[in-house]
């Protein structure tokens, strides 16, 4: 590979530079995102690197603030000039130096590199500074696409640019939304700038297929976590001894250790996530409170959430601990009990053998109790990590906004496959920690479930 | 384009795994093993590789790593041991009591167990999974936690485990050391029965009750194709019992034991070998792991930005010196590169002296600036899309209308009070905090004396 692609990213202020910038390479804390205008005041170059050499190299620039007047300043088109060494000639002039210093930065920027990407807030009103800047950018000589931002927004005024960019001989364009990225949009970004620079094609395929590669790779990273976890929730369990069993204040202590043991293991679970997919998980962080905070799992014993999982459930699970006993609010959630433990066993035994139904008619036997979690909590769990785990892989690096909790989640009845193939787990205790080849095994089969859930 | 992951050696993986093991407990302190990584390599899987093997430096896995290596070398030795005492067991059975041999029957004892072995080989290898290797594996782990090299094995041999079986290089390494072990044990074998056949003297013949002698004779035959064609000596004699036939058949049997015992399992060996070698050559790094995802995610928030064209002090913009203020007690209007559907606010374009809209191109500017140092009025109102401001192109305009008062109106008015902080704020940076903001038409209406 040679020199890397050098692309500009360019635009009218607060356009969307740095976001599209962070979105691309996936960087947060590149550039400094912010409602104030002009944020960008030099040129910042990154790298967006394939296998450790530099595929593409963005450059972020400040804003064209004021269009009409660099226009002016321009002078008009002599008629033994062309469109670029109109530019060069501005660039030597003491205005671009002083009163023009950060235009001059922009256009620089543009005469140095292959391409441009020019940044548009499509909310905007199409006035006449606008076209002055798409006249400018149009004229540097460069292959420009024009990237249409916030095309979602029920503000955009796409149509309106699309015939403004169009009447400046700019026919490609691509949208995009740099803060809620859709699917599909990165890619027709890539392909619309493979169109625009075709001598440089195998490069832009190149890092296409680099970028689909990492989001395969994030997804299924992602779901390999969250199948790591439901298998160490079902498999989670504490006996109680005859003592303890008889006593109910050591019962409460035990049952309230157990709860926090959920918590803090699917509060992992959402920190690794949220680290699989490079986003930061400080306090600061606004959009991700309710998954930070614990909020998310805030009512993951709350009878009624069980009850409404449960119901949905129930139909046809192999759910032998029923969901009835639940009715207690105490132990919501949770199966407590030789005979909880030995209708789970007896719903499960085909799949588990007769050893595990041997040791737990032991426990029955000797008076002791096994705690455990339903199978409800455990779906919700999952069908909340899954909510997270979707977020996140489409949400754009310079988003600000919530990842919301109430996100359209699949329903509890589709995580039936899910409940089966978590089944294997509850006979082994062990499985809550430690790896072996049969909870790998497991976990390749549950991988391949949430994987089937699409 | 097809990507070439990078290979890394065994040992490397195996390092890197036994910290993802170390690190799954508590994170380590690792701020000089990831900047060692960063200038160690561009390469992501690199350097994931390199920062482990500084943090394997750091907490003694690499010495229990080199400890392990040393240690399998030894599993070599013992399956050499094993293929001797196998040897030796196989001869003193054939040779063990009497001066008599039905060659054709010790051949089948050597022989047939050789066969049922390759072939139960075979099927454990072809077998998709890791069921057989697995079992094995765990009994490998199972005795690495309790012999009394439990302290050093421990952090290392579970990562071991894994790595072999997620490469599928265990079942080629254990056939390897089997195939090794009766290799060695048939050329064991052979060497002992030329030796005693060397040094005393056997009748050897085919002894049958109920076979027909001649279809004895027609298998041994078939027998001895092989080693002939590979040169042996393995003609089988036409006539019963003789000195003669008992060396001819003697040789046979030698030959028949190194073709049919120890030969296959040679090439076997080399079988293992050959894939165990190709298999370790693309070893690479499991780049879907969430532990390797969330490093790669480090690295790359570590990967510098260059600024290139940084800025300068901000040169002051000379200001268009304009006559002072005549004593106009007027209020103008103008609407500033509005949106076309945006209205001005009708009370505020009754209250004014005049109004006009500006698109904001230059000559419109001009035009519009010179009118105001014409006829200063009292104030001036500058009325602007919240959404398209503050820029530098409104800041130019707002110097040029010094220095009439001026203040400026957001619309519209859903939108504008979002604007005001970051208008505020860059009036300030602009040094033109004496101009205000105002994101409602009432509050404006004061301010010019009206409301």
């Amino acid at each position: 590979m040679a020199e890397p692609l050098a692309i500009a990213v360019v635009g009218h202020t607060n356009a969307g530079k740095t976001s599209l910038l962070r979105t691309l390479t996936r960087r947060r804390d590149f550039g400094e995102v912010s409602g104030r205008p002009g944020t960008t005041r030099h040129v910042e170059s990154v790298d967006l690197a394939i296998d450790g050499r530099a595929a593409l190299r963005f450059f972020d620039t400040p804003g064209l603030e004021d269009p009409t007047g660099l226009l002016a300043a321009l002078g008009p088109l002599r008629a033994d000039m062309t469109p670029p060494q109109r530019i060069r000639a501005f660039l030597e002039t003491r205005a671009s130096r002083e009163d023009f210093e950060q235009e001059a930065k922009v256009l620089r920027a543009l005469l140095d590199v292959d391409a441009a990407l020019f940044v548009i807030d499509c909310r905007e009103p199409v006035v006449a500074k606008f076209r002055c800047e798409v006249e400018i950018l149009a004229s540097c000589g460069k292959p420009v696409l024009p990237v249409l931002n916030f095309v979602r927004d029920p503000l955009s005024r796409e149509a309106q640019w699309s015939a403004l960019l169009a009447d400046f001989a700019l026919h490609a364009q691509a949208r995009f939304d740099a803060v809620a990225p859709f699917e599909g949009g990165q890619p027709q970004l890539y392909a619309s700038l493979q169109a625009l620079l075709p001598q440089r094609q195998a490069v832009l395929q190149q890092v296409a297929g680099f970028l689909e590669r990492e989001r395969a790779d994030r997804h299924e990273a992602g779901l390999r976590l969250i199948a790591d976890a439901l298998l160490s929730l079902g498999a989670l369990r504490v006996t109680l001894s005859r003592e303890e069993a008889s006593s109910a204040a050591l019962k409460a202590q035990i049952v309230e250790r157990f709860r926090a043991d959920v918590l803090q293991r699917a509060r992992r679970a959402v920190q690794s996530l949220l680290d699989v997919h490079a986003f930061a998980h400080d306090d600061a962080e606004l959009a991700l409170l309710p998954w930070l905070d614990g909020r998310w799992a805030a009512d993951l014993f709350h009878p009624e959430t069980l009850r409404d999982a449960g119901v949905r459930l129930g139909k046809g699970a192999a759910i032998g601990a029923g969901i009835g006993l639940a009715a207690d609010v105490a132990l919501a959630g949770l199966s407590l009990g030789s005979a909880a433990a030995l209708g789970a066993t007896i719903g499960g035994a085909a799949s588990q053998g007769f050893g595990t139904l041997g040791r737990r008619v032991a426990e029955a036997l000797q008076g002791r109790e096994a705690l455990s979690l339903e199978d409800a909590v455990v779906m919700v769990v999952a069908q909340r990590l899954l909510v997270l785990h979707a977020a996140l892989s489409t949400r754009g690096h310079a988003a600000h906004g919530r990842v919301d909790l109430e996100r359209a989640a699949l329903p509890v009845e589709r995580l039936q496959p899910l409940l089966r193939a978590v089944q294997p787990a509850r006979a082994h205790p062990q499985w809550a920690e430690g790896d072996s080849p049969r909870r790998e095994a497991a976990q390749r089969a549950l991988i391949a479930e949430l994987r089937a859930l699409g | 384009m097809p990507r070439h992951a990078p290979v890394f050696s065994l040992q490397d993986l195996l390092l890197t795994e036994a910290v993802k093991d170390l690190e799954s407990a508590t994170p380590l302190q690792d701020e000089r093993a990831m900047r060692s990584a960063v200038a160690a390599s561009p390469q992501r899987e690199a350097r994931i590789v390199q920062r482990a093997l500084t943090l394997a430096a750091d907490t003694g896995l690499d010495a229990d790593a080199a400890w392990l290596r040393r240690a399998l070398p030894s599993l070599g030795l013992a399956a050499v041991a094993a293929g001797v005492l196998l040897a030796a067991l196989v001869t003193m059975s054939l040779l063990g009591d009497g001066r008599r041999i039905n060659a054709l029957a010790a051949l089948a004892l050597l022989v047939l167990p050789n066969l049922a072995g390759i072939a139960a080989w075979a099927l454990f290898a072809a077998l998709p999974g890791h069921g057989g290797a697995g079992v094995l594996g765990h009994a490998a782990a199972w005795l690495g936690r309790r012999g009394p090299w439990q302290r050093r094995s421990a952090r290392v041999a579970p990562a071991a485990l894994r790595l072999l079986d997620a490469s599928r290089l265990a079942p080629w390494l254990l056939g390897g050391l089997n195939h090794l072990l009766w290799a060695v044990a048939y050329l064991l074998a052979a060497l002992g029965l030329a030796a005693v056949l060397s040094l005393s003297e056997y009748r050897l013949g085919f002894e049958t009750t109920i076979l027909s002698p001649q279809a004895l004779h027609e298998t041994a035959r078939a027998i001895a194709w092989l080693p002939a064609q590979l040169g042996l000596p393995a003609r089988v004699p036409d006539a019963a019992p003789t000195a003669g036939a008992s060396h001819a058949l003697g040789w046979w049997l030698i030959s028949g034991t190194l073709v049919y015992g120890a030969l296959p399992r040679l090439l076997l060996l080399a079988l293992c070998a050959g894939v165990a070698r190709a298999r370790s050559a693309a070893l690479a790094l499991d780049t879907q792991d969430p532990y390797y995802r969330t490093l790669i995610n480090r690295f790359e928030a570590l990967a510098p930005t260059r600024v290139i064209d940084a800025e300068h002090a901000v040169s002051q913009a000379r200001r268009d010196a304009m006559a002072a203020p005549a004593g106009g007690s007027r209020l103008a209007l103008v609407g500033f590169e509005l949106p076309p559907e945006a209205e001005l606010p009708p009370t505020l374009q009754a209250d004014a002296a005049w109004s006009e809209r500006i698109e904001g191109r230059g000559e419109e500017r001009a035009a519009l600036l010179q009118r105001l140092a014409a006829a200063p009025p009292a104030r001036l109102l500058l009325v602007c899309h919240a959404m398209s401001t503050p820029d530098r192109g409104t800041g130019r305009f707002l110097d040029g209308t010094r220095p009439v008062p001026t203040a400026l109106l957001l619309l519209p008015a859903g939108l504008a009070s979002a604007a005001l902080p970051r208008w505020r704020d860059w009036l300030d940076a602009a040094g033109r905090a004496d101009v205000l903001v105002f994101a409602e038409a009432d509050e404006a209406r004061r301010w010019s004396g009206h409301g």
